[in-house]
């Protein structure tokens, strides 16, 4: 017993001694716990998902239906003047959809049995199907809610129903049949919608219900209830916002998860250097290149270079293999190589920092990554930034899987131009940059 | 061909290297002795120009080590095992070939000849890492060989190893020797020291303590002979200059029956020089 406590006081005491499997065992599970305890729950409840909408009815039910969206505090609306410009954002990812409520939509709310008008149009972001599908069915709950109130005031559905049959009977163009048809369905419907009142009235106080109950009228209800049906009070169209010069086709589901699958070969290839880097040192080959005629530069530039060419390969496999077995097209292969080289290089800098970082192998894979998991988490990796806090999504700005994610996206399906390209790039160029010549200072001051 | 002046090196409160002047002559082993964490690595680090001394001046053939071109005319074989264990030998002789500058023919004449140099040649093309310990150590060898450098730097070349691969090491130092190269050679052991060396410079505490030939160093430092006895009249231990003097004396007064006569050694003159062992 004696030895088996000694044995278990040895490796506990190795264990705080080994700052890395310390921090391992109490410290991550703890920042990971956290972080993704507040992107879960959020500051505000649920996050609201960023719309933009046009009004192009500018009546009061528009006003009402888009006013119905905010208050469900699930959307933060922005207002557009522009389909273009709406569009625009929602292709560049700076909102999750766009709605645009059609001209005329006021007046099909009015006389909801017999104007048509063009059908609600719903912009989503392919990689934001969740949402968009949420707004769909909040739309729908939103013009029905609408039609239920209406319901709740007979009078003014009345009027808008002898409008309509008054421009049925003035209409040249409708045959004789269909008159009649109409006609007849909507003189029903005034006259049910007649009985309402006093339907309402015996629901408040059932106990006049029974002589009223053996009228007629709730028979031809019921005898009539196709008169309705095929109808639908709104039709909403939706469009997968991809910037692909067609408009129609939306991007392949592969084209969505590629980017983010490029930026985990980016993590693991980065890690995979680093941690050959504090190899080399622990193993002393690094020593003796340092000591052969060639400069630390060198030494350091022909890693950063294995470690370039490797992620641009493996980056270079995997979009070979959207193209071949999945038929993801990026609408500008030329712009796809400057995300691609913008992301390595990045990654490539963040290794040389990394390397640094931990003195033995398994320090170094530890930590490599423990960080490259939370930048992941930051940036996106792991899950979507929309469904984090406001607050955690300005702190995802510092993780260069966002950048590279959003670059990257922006050349396979957002069809970004070069000016929409470049703050993406220059990011994670200049990222690259900066940890590479850290990194770098770093490895030559162990050496003075 | 290796001079070190003055040369200081601080790693906090800690002086690895603490005024170190020294000449390491063309052509000669020069023995770095002295216990762990004497120094010894830190001065061939310096040497090399991996390390930058804090105050003093290195210089190679009369230029600073730390000009990469001049880092071409020295071999090292680190303590540490430096070589890619999932290379073989060799891939690993000829990567670091080529990184001194070594192409074509001349690379593969040379990789071949260092090689067959260590004995590694019918193990060339396993993998590094399932070469023994003894291997390894001659792997690192070639590798410091392979660009033919003037001057060698083996830090402690026989550690780990076992006696047949020791000794196949001597005979490579001393091949190498006769060839005309500069060695310098760290060890703590004294008898590879006496052995190999034409001059040891014992360290301590980063202090350079005696340089001298190892005879030279023996009778300066090492003090008289000890002749321990069994006699008539019990045992007798007696420090002497002249020990067959004694050995007689000893014979003809107290009646001899068995002796020993211990010589003084480098361990002996480290213990003179510094008050404790070299294994200490």
């Amino acid at each position: 017993m004696n030895e088996m406590l000694a044995l278990a006081c040895k490796d506990l005491r190795l264990l705080l001694r080994d700052k890395v499997g310390f921090i391992f065992v109490f410290f991550f599970p703890l920042v990971y716990a956290i972080g993704f305890g507040l992107m879960f729950k959020g500051q505000e409840g649920p996050q609201a998902v960023p719309i933009v909408y046009v009004d192009e009815d500018g009546t009061e039910a528009s006003r009402e239906l888009l006013a119905s969206l905010g208050a469900t505090g699930d959307f933060r609306l922005t207002r557009s003047e522009d389909r273009a410009a709406a569009e625009d954002l929602v292709r560049r990812g700076r909102k999750a959809a766009y709605v645009v409520v059609p001209q005329g939509f006021g007046e099909a709310r009015r006389r909801m049995f017999f104007t048509q008008c063009a059908p609600l149009e719903l912009g989503a972001d392919p990689s934001r199907k969740a949402q968009a599908g949420m707004l769909q069915g909040l739309l729908l709950q939103s013009v029905f809610g609408g039609m239920s109130k209406a319901f709740k005031n007979p009078a003014s559905i009345r009027g808008a129903i002898q409008e309509d049959l008054e421009s049925i009977k003035a209409d040249p163009e409708l045959s004789a049949p269909k008159k009649l048809m109409l006609g007849t369905f909507l003189a029903g419907l005034d006259a049910f919608l007649a009985t309402v009142p006093s339907v309402q009235q015996l629901l408040q106080n059932p106990a006049e219900a029974e002589p009223a109950a053996g009228g007629a009228e709730p028979g031809v209800a019921r005898d009539e209830p196709a008169a309705g049906s095929g109808w639908q009070p709104l039709s909403v169209v939706i469009r997968e916002v991809t910037g692909r010069k067609t408009g129609v086709l939306p991007p392949a589901t592969f084209a969505i998860t590629f980017p983010q699958s490029i930026s985990w070969a980016l993590i693991g290839c980065a890690a995979a250097f680093a941690i050959s880097i504090v190899a080399e040192r622990s193993g002393g080959t690094l020593l003796r290149l340092q000591t052969a005629p060639v400069s630390r530069g060198h030494v350091l530039g022909g890693k950063a270079l294995a470690c370039f060419l490797t992620t641009v390969a493996a980056s270079g496999l995997l979009l070979v293999v959207a193209r071949v077995a999945f038929g993801v097209e990026p609408q500008s292969w030329l712009l796809l190589a400057l995300a691609v080289v913008s992301s390595c290089a990045c990654f490539v800098g963040i290794m040389m920092l990394l390397s640094v970082i931990g003195r033995t192998e398994a320090a170094a894979a530890g930590i490599g990554w423990a960080v490259m998991l939370v930048l992941a988490m930051l940036g996106g990796g792991m899950m979507p930034r929309d469904f984090m806090p406001g607050f955690m999504k300005t702190i995802s700005h510092v993780s260069p899987v966002k950048w590279a994610i959003q670059a990257m996206e922006g050349a396979i399906w957002r069809g970004f131009g070069p000016s929409e390209m470049l703050p993406a790039c220059a990011i994670l160029l200049t990222l690259g940059l900066a940890t590479f010549l850290v990194g770098a200072r770093m490895i030559r001051a162990e050496g003075a | 061909m290796l001079d070190f002046d003055a040369v200081v090196k601080r790693y906090g409160p800690i002086t690895a290297v603490d005024g170190l002047t020294l000449q390491v002559r063309r052509g000669e082993v020069l023995g770095l002795l002295g216990p762990n964490g004497a120094g010894k690595s830190t001065t061939v680090n310096i040497a090399v120009g991996l390390v930058r001394p804090d105050c003093g001046r290195v210089s190679v053939a009369g230029r600073d080590p730390a000009n990469p071109g001049v880092r071409g005319s020295i071999g090292i074989a680190p303590q540490a095992l430096s070589l890619y264990m999932e290379l073989t030998g060799r891939e690993n002789v000829a990567f670091f070939g080529r990184i001194q500058g070594l192409r074509g023919k001349h690379l593969a004449d040379r990789v071949g000849w260092a090689l067959d140099f260590v004995g590694l040649t019918d193990r060339q093309s396993d993998r590094a890492g399932t070469y023994s310990g003894g291997m390894k150590r001659r792997l690192n060898l070639a590798v410091a060989l392979v660009h033919d450098p003037p001057l060698l730097l083996l830090d402690e070349p026989t550690v780990g190893v076992d006696p047949q691969s020791r000794n196949a090491i001597f005979d490579n130092i001393k091949a190498l020797h006769a060839d005309g190269r500069t060695i310098v050679y760290t060890t703590h052991y004294m008898e590879e020291a006496q052995r190999l060396c034409n001059r040891v410079a014992i360290i301590d505490h980063g202090r350079l303590l005696a340089l001298d030939t190892v005879e030279s160093l023996i009778k300066t430092h090492g003090g008289d002979t000890v002749v321990t006895a069994e006699t008539d009249g019990g045992p007798v231990r007696v420090q002497t200059g002249d020990p067959l003097r004694e050995l007689r004396r000893l014979q003809d007064t107290c009646g001899l029956r068995q002796f020993h006569v211990q010589r003084p050694d480098l361990e002996q003159v480290f213990l003179n020089l510094t008050g404790r062992q070299l294994r200490d």
